[in-house]
């Protein structure tokens, strides 16, 4: 078949209009994939939060993956969900790490942020906050398929409503109570160390945010082979030969040390995933040392007593006071660094194509 | 006139009309917001590696409105030597008298100044950027959503009219004297600004949040993140920070909300990062 010059122009012009809507119409925030997760985040819903399901109408109203911003190499994905309830509703947030569901949270959506300003969530869970944080657990139980008992036995003869720490086994259930909050952790713990595990709060009573760090990062070892009077005398000696500098070349040594504060916790070796027991000192200094420093922060690996972090903690305050004449308030005349807008440059371009335009038409007609 | 001249000539003023509504009307209407990222590092004020680490927070913000921040028409990354008073106060007025909202980031140093309730920001010389006067001056009620990680950017709120003028950051940014000073969760109220600023003192973006390696400056890359990429709310955004580099259930509960104990020049106090307005609020689109 063969089209006339005038025919494929026509055929041309239609498709350019229809083109143009489409690009102009087209939202890319609006678009939503799915995901194996999504359904996992529906039945963690489900299994977890227990949401009264005869009075909502949930819908997905994210899932979104992405590189995660601390450069590490583990995907992040996100999944909303709306719980619709006469015309509002809460969202519940879940986060996926390597897959596996690592946070939800019970969120009120910014689109009803002026409706609401605490989310409503009817659920099926057993009102009391001791009995509540026993359903969430055995809940997830039921969502991971996991065997989770050591977990529920932690909390026997436990009322969650007064703050407590107690170790049974290699599980330590710490509860602490603020106003209008519980938050509940159970952590593997080993020598003194906590690792990694599952926390939660309970918020009104009712279940406001969800953590399971177990999946993102591995224990390396458990060997506390440096008791903390050692780790103290070792961060004493450090720090007689520690200096750092400021960002505009100051150096400071030569420490007054006032006070130590030490404890165990884990950190990651070797840019990995793996965590290891160190021995987390602050050292706090008698006086401000040069750019805002207040105290100094070592890192001594708990197995092998090796000091592996060194760093001045600082703070957002000035050290300097420029006197106030030096200082006056100046001019408000915009100096043009900012550059020309966005706006700007479209409004020129779209301006030169139509009188390139309309001056081709005026021409085509005059030459005729 | 034949039907294909006919089909020709509406179709260029489709296309004239298409291209005047794209520019003009949608564009200024979607394309509406203001962001300014503002990193003055000033000289000798923090321990080395500080500054840059401190710019590249600021550059994956920055990545964050640039990507995703579909309508925000003027995006302006304001690092080291630029980040001066003159530019702090021609950017803030130009955002505030051209844009329908304002978003302002800035990190770096504050100290009290006059008679102690009166704050200012220091710029790359340690120049005075004064609440009452340079910032007052160059805002409005466009700046809905203001975050200022700097020692004492939340004091002196609700604000006090003094002999110099309105006190401390919150009002002479948003220059709305009512906003919650509980706007996390459920103590948010239903206006249209969120302001995050910190009671006493701030910490370092390269201090570690004792949650394996994590540092301070993580947490502001995702809050950011949350908030641009997946569209959290203010409070969720802060919540999914806290969670993924605080080691906390949210952040109504982290040491980073309710107190680090910091020591300064003014003292030793209960340091912590707060939320006034309306903290259910997403970042404008």
């Amino acid at each position: 078949m063969k089209l006339s010059i005038k025919k494929t122009l026509t055929i041309f012009c239609v498709l350019a209009i229809f083109s143009l809507f489409i690009v102009q119409s087209t939202d890319a925030h609006a678009q939503i994939t799915t995901s194996s997760n999504a359904s996992k985040a529906l039945a963690f819903i489900k299994d977890v939060i227990q949401p009264n399901m005869s009075k909502y109408n949930i819908t997905l109203v994210n899932d979104i993956t992405g590189q995660p911003s601390n450069q590490s190499p583990t995907m992040q994905e996100s999944i909303d969900y709306h719980l619709g309830f006469n015309g509002s509703g809460p969202d519940i947030l879940c986060i996926f790490t390597n897959n596996k569901l690592t946070a939800a949270l019970l969120s009120i959506s910014p689109t009803f942020a002026h409706n609401e300003t605490t989310p409503a969530l009817y659920t099926s869970l057993p009102t009391g906050t001791t009995n509540t944080a026993l359903s969430v657990i055995e809940g997830y139980q039921t969502y991971t398929g996991e065997n989770l008992q050591g977990m529920i036995n932690a909390f026997t003869n436990v009322d969650a409503t007064q703050n407590i720490t107690k170790i049974s086994g290699n599980t330590e259930l710490t509860v602490t109570n603020i106003p209008s909050e519980t938050d509940i952790s159970l952590k593997y713990t080993a020598n003194g160390t906590e690792y990694t595990g599952i926390s939660f709060s309970l918020r009104n009573g009712q279940l406001y945010s969800f953590v399971d760090d177990r999946s993102e990062w591995t224990i390396g070892n458990t060997d506390v082979n440096i008791n903390q009077t050692q780790a103290i005398a070792l961060a004493q000696q450090y720090v007689k030969n520690y200096s750092y500098t400021t960002d505009g070349g100051v150096v400071a040594k030569g420490f007054n040390v006032t006070s130590i504060q030490a404890g165990l916790s884990t950190y990651p070796r070797d840019n990995s995933t793996s965590i290891f027991p160190y021995w987390r000192l602050q050292l706090n200094l008698g006086s401000v040392y040069p750019g805002s420093v207040y105290a100094l922060s070592i890192g001594i690996w708990a197995d092998s007593g090796t000091v592996f972090l060194a760093q001045p903690i600082g703070s957002g305050e000035g050290s300097s006071l420029p006197t106030s004449t030096a200082t006056s308030s100046q001019s408000s005349q915009y100096n043009g660094q900012a550059g020309i807008s966005p706006i700007d440059v479209s409004a020129i371009v779209a301006a030169a194509a139509i009188v390139i335009i309309v001056s081709a038409i005026v021409l085509k007609k005059r030459s005729r | 006139m034949t039907t294909s001249k006919k089909l020709l000539s509406l179709t260029i003023v489709s296309l004239l009309i298409l291209m005047v509504v794209a520019t003009t009307g949608i564009q200024a209407v979607k394309a509406s917001n203001a962001a300014l990222l503002f990193t003055p590092n000033y000289i000798n004020g923090d321990p080395s590696g500080e500054a840059s680490y401190s710019d590249s927070v600021a550059n994956m913000v920055y990545y964050y409105f640039y990507t995703y921040g579909s309508n925000y028409a003027y995006t302006y990354n304001c690092e080291d030597s630029a980040a001066t008073v003159s530019n702090y106060m021609s950017c803030l007025s130009y955002a505030q008298n051209n844009f329908y909202n304002s978003v302002i980031y800035s990190k770096g140093h504050e100290v009290p100044c006059e008679n102690g309730d009166h704050y200012a920001i220091l710029d790359h010389t340690a120049a005075y950027l004064y609440d009452y006067s340079d910032v007052y001056d160059s805002t409005g009620a466009s700046d809905r959503f203001v975050f200022l990680w700097h020692c004492g950017t939340a004091m002196s709120y609700p604000s006090d009219y003094d002999s110099y003028g309105w006190e401390g950051m919150p009002y002479c940014f948003t220059h709305d004297n009512s906003m919650s000073t509980n706007g996390y969760g459920s103590g948010a109220d239903p206006g249209v600004y969120v302001f995050l600023g910190f009671i006493e003192y701030s910490q370092e973006y390269m201090t570690g949040t004792s949650y394996q390696s994590y540092n301070y400056g993580d947490f502001v890359t995702i809050f950011y993140q949350y908030l641009l990429e997946y569209h959290y709310s203010v409070s969720s955004a802060l919540d999914a920070a806290a969670i993924l580099t605080l080691g906390s259930t949210n952040f109504g509960s982290s040491a980073l909300h309710t107190g680090i104990w910091m020591t300064g020049t003014c003292g030793s106090f209960w340091s912590k990062m707060v939320v006034y307005g309306d903290g259910n609020l997403g970042i404008p689109s």
